[in-house]
C-alpha cells in the first residue's frame, strides 16, 4: 500500500473505528436518551408525574424553611430546587459538609405533601452518568475513557471525510434496495456526512465541558506562582485533594468558594425578599436554586442561582446574601471567556426550553448511533467475504461484540426500565437496594445478550450471526411492548390518559417505545425471512 | 511470528504517538495561557481560552501524527514542538511573574 495521506487516514479510520466504535455507540446511545432523561424519570418515578398549574406560589420562608428547620437544623447546607416544567416538584436537600445533598425530600408544589421517594436512579441517575463517565467514578477513570473515545471520534470524523473520494456525489446517493453492503455503506456515508457538524459540535463540547479532568494542569502556569501550598481537601471524586492554585482558579473562573461558619447562632432573614431582589435584576421567576449555607449560624449566607430556560448558556452566575440581615454581599458573573465556555457547555447540556430542538438533538444522536453501527457492519461485511480461515475467528468475535453493543445495549436499557416497573417498592435483594438492583438488571441483560451472540456466532453454520440478530431484535420488540403494558398496568396511565391529562413526558416515552417495538419487529421479521431463504437455497 | 511482532510494534508506536501528542498539547496550553495573559486577558479567562484551544491542538496534532508515515519526522517534530512550547512558556513566565506577584 502506498503511503499517501488517504491510505494513512484510511488505516486510522479503520482501526480507530474498530477500537472505539462499541464504546462510542454506548456513549451516543446513553447521550441520546439523556436528552430526555427528565422525561424518562417521570416514566420511572410515577409519584413525580405532576402537572404544574403555576397557580400556587410557594413561600420559602413560611412553607419550606420550617420543614428544613424541623428535619435538619444543624445541617451544613440546605438546598431548595424550585419546580419547573420538566421537574415538576420541589426538591429539598440537606446534609453534612462532606455530602451537602446527602438527604432529600420531594414535595408536591401544589399541596406541599411529601412525595414518596421513587427508590430508583431513573435515567438522570444512571443513563446520564453512563453517558459521561460509564459509571466508573473512581479517579475519573470513566471520564478519561469517554474522553479518549471522544478524541478518537474527532479523528474518525476528519479521516472519514479525507478518505471519501466522492463525498459530494455520495451525499446525494442512497441506494437502499441494492445489496446489503451497498445500502449499508450509503447509510454510513449519508449519516456521517450530513451530520458531521453536529457530531463535531457534540463531541468537542463534551470534551470542553470536562477540561479540568483532561488538562488538570492547565491553570498551573498562572496560578501556582501566587497560590503555592498543600493539598486542601480530599473527597471521593478527588482522592488526591485540591491544591490551593486550583481552588483559586475555580473561585475566579466558576465562582466556587465556601465561607466558613462563625459557629455562633444567628437569625435567618426573609429568603422570599432575597429572591424578589434577585429577580429584579434577572427577571420574574428566574430563580430556581436556593442554597442556605450554615443555616442558623451568625455567618450564614444564601446563594441564589437562575435557571437557563431562555438561553443556550448554562448559567453559573449567582448572588449571595447575608442570611442574618438579607443584604447582598457577593455577586458572581462569569468572565467573558467563561461565558463562551458556558455557551459551549449549554449546547451540550441542552437545558434550554425548546422542544423542537430537543427532539432534533435526540434524532441526531440516534443518527450518530446508526452511523457508528453501520461503520461496524461495513467492517464486518468486508472481512466476512474475504477473510482467510485463520482470520475468521476475529470476525466471529467482532460479530458477537457488535450484536451485544447494538441490540444488547437496547435490550439492557429496556431491562432497566422493566426492572423499575416490576421490582417491589423498597425491595432489597441479597442486601442490594432496589435502585441498585435496576442497574444490575441492566448489566445482566447486557451480559446475557453477549453470551447469546457468542453462542450463535461461534457456530459453524453459515450466516449464524443473522440468527442472533433477528432473535435479539424480536426480544427488543417484546420488551418495548412489555414496558408500555407494565406502565399501564402499574400506574393506570395508558396512552389515552397521558395524552389527555396531559402527561406529555410519559406519553412521549410510551410512544417512542411503541415506535421502537414496531421497528425492531419489522427488522427481526425481515432478517428471519432472509435466514429462511438462505437455508432453503443452501 | 514476525507478523505478531509487527502488530505489537504498531500498537506500541501508536500509543507512544498519542501520549507524545498529549504531552505536547499540555505544553502548548501552558504557553497559550501565558500569552493570553500577556495580551491582557484575566487569569481565569486566559486559562479557559487555553484549555478550550487545547482540544483543537490535540485533535490537529493527532491527525498530523497519524498522517505522517516517517517515524523520525514524527519524533523530531513532536519533540521540537514540545521544546519550543516549554522554552517559550518559561520565557513568558519570567515576564508575567512580576505582574502576578505584584498584584497579590
Amino acid at each position: 500500500m502506498k503511503n499517501t495521506l488517504r491510505s494513512r487516514m484510511s488505516l486510522l479510520h479503520t482501526w480507530a473505528g474498530v477500537l472505539f466504535s462499541a464504546l462510542l455507540f454506548v456513549i451516543f446511545w446513553a447521550g441520546s436518551l439523556s436528552v430526555f432523561d427528565k422525561e424518562m424519570d417521570r416514566w420511572m418515578m410515577p409519584a413525580t408525574r405532576l402537572s404544574l398549574t403555576g397557580d400556587a406560589k410557594v413561600s420559602i420562608d413560611k412553607q419550606l424553611v420550617p420543614i428544613l428547620q424541623s428535619k435538619a437544623p444543624h445541617a451544613a447546607a440546605w438546598t431548595i430546587i424550585l419546580p419547573s416544567e420538566r421537574v415538576p416538584y420541589i426538591a429539598l436537600n440537606y446534609g453534612s459538609e462532606e455530602a451537602r445533598k446527602g438527604q432529600r425530600i420531594w414535595l408536591n408544589p401544589d399541596t406541599l405533601q411529601e412525595i414518596t421517594p421513587a427508590d430508583s436512579k431513573g435515567a438522570s441517575g444512571f443513563i446520564y452518568p453512563l453517558h459521561h463517565n460509564l459509571t466508573l467514578r473512581f479517579n475519573h477513570i470513566g471520564t478519561w475513557i469517554v474522553g479518549i473515545a471522544s478524541t478518537g471520534m474527532l479523528c474518525l470524523l476528519i479521516s472519514g471525510i479525507i478518505i471519501h473520494r466522492k463525498i459530494f456525489t455520495d451525499f446525494f446517493t442512497l441506494r437502499l434496495f441494492r445489496s446489503f453492503g451497498r445500502s449499508n455503506l450509503d447509510i454510513h456515508n449519508l449519516t456521517g456526512v450530513a451530520l458531521t457538524p453536529f457530531y463535531i459540535l457534540i463531541t468537542l463540547s463534551g470534551l470542553i465541558i470536562a477540561f479540568s479532568t483532561y488538562f488538570p494542569n492547565a491553570h498551573l502556569p498562572l496560578y501556582a506562582i501566587t497560590s503555592p501550598g498543600h493539598v486542601l481537601k480530599k473527597d471521593h471524586a478527588r482522592p488526591h485533594g485540591v491544591l490551593p492554585a486550583e481552588r483559586q482558579f475555580l473561585k475566579e473562573a466558576l465562582g466556587r468558594e465556601r465561607h466558613k461558619p462563625a459557629k455562633s447562632s444567628g437569625q435567618l432573614a426573609s429568603i422570599d425578599q432575597m429572591i424578589a431582589d434577585a429577580e429584579q435584576a434577572w427577571g420574574p421567576g428566574a430563580v430556581y436554586f436556593v442554597r442556605i449555607n450554615h443555616p442558623n449560624d451568625a455567618k450564614s449566607n444564601v446563594m441564589l442561582r437562575r435557571h437557563s430556560h431562555a438561553t443556550v448558556s448554562k448559567h453559573i452566575d449567582y448572588k449571595r446574601y447575608r442570611a442574618t440581615d438579607g443584604n447582598p454581599f457577593n455577586t458572581f458573573e462569569a468572565p467573558a471567556v467563561v461565558k463562551a465556555w458556558n455557551f459551549i457547555a449549554g449546547m451540550h447540556y441542552l437545558q434550554f426550553k425548546h422542544w423542537t430542538l430537543r427532539w432534533l438533538y435526540f434524532l441526531a444522536g440516534l443518527t450518530g448511533c446508526a452511523m457508528i453501527a453501520t461503520g461496524l457492519f461495513f467492517w464486518l461485511n468486508a472481512r466476512r467475504s474475504k477473510a482467510a480461515r485463520s482470520e475468521q475467528k476475529h470476525v466471529v468475535w467482532m460479530d458477537a461484540i457488535t450484536i451485544a453493543t447494538v441490540s444488547g445495549l437496547m435490550a439492557a436499557t429496556l431491562g432497566f426500565m422493566l426492572a423499575n416497573q416490576w421490582l417491589p417498592a423498597q425491595a432489597r435483594i441479597m442486601g442490594i437496594a432496589r435502585d441498585q438492583c435496576e442497574v444490575y438488571v441492566f448489566y445482566l441483560v447486557w451480559m446475557t445478550s453477549l453470551l447469546h451472540a457468542i453462542s450463535l456466532t461461534t457456530q459453524r453454520q453459515d450466516k449464524a450471526y443473522l440468527h442472533a440478530w433477528w432473535q435479539q431484535l424480536a426480544v427488543i420488540s417484546g420488551l418495548c411492548i412489555a414496558a408500555v403494558l407494565s406502565n399501564w398496568s402499574n400506574t393506570g396511565h395508558h396512552l389515552y390518559v397521558t395524552l389527555t391529562r396531559p402527561l406529555p413526558a410519559v406519553a412521549g416515552v410510551d410512544m417512542v417505545l411503541m415506535v421502537g417495538a414496531w421497528m425492531a419487529w419489522h427488522a427481526s421479521r425481515r432478517l428471519r425471512a432472509h435466514c429462511r431463504l438462505h437455508r432453503q437455497q443452501g | 511470528m514476525s507478523a505478531r511482532i509487527q502488530t505489537f510494534k504498531t500498537i506500541l508506536s501508536s500509543l507512544a504517538l498519542c501520549v507524545a501528542c498529549y504531552w505536547t498539547t499540555e505544553q502548548w496550553i501552558a504557553l497559550t495561557s501565558c500569552l493570553a495573559y500577556l495580551a491582557g486577558l484575566s487569569r481565569a479567562n486566559a486559562v479557559m481560552l487555553a484549555a478550550m484551544l487545547g482540544f483543537v491542538y490535540l485533535w490537529l496534532l493527532l491527525l498530523w501524527a497519524f498522517a505522517e508515515h516517517r517515524v523520525r519526522r514524527q519524533c523530531m517534530t513532536l519533540a521540537g514542538l514540545w521544546l519550543l512550547a516549554t522554552g517559550l512558556t518559561w520565557a513568558a513566565t519570567l515576564m508575567i511573574t512580576p505582574a502576578l506577584t505584584g498584584s497579590r
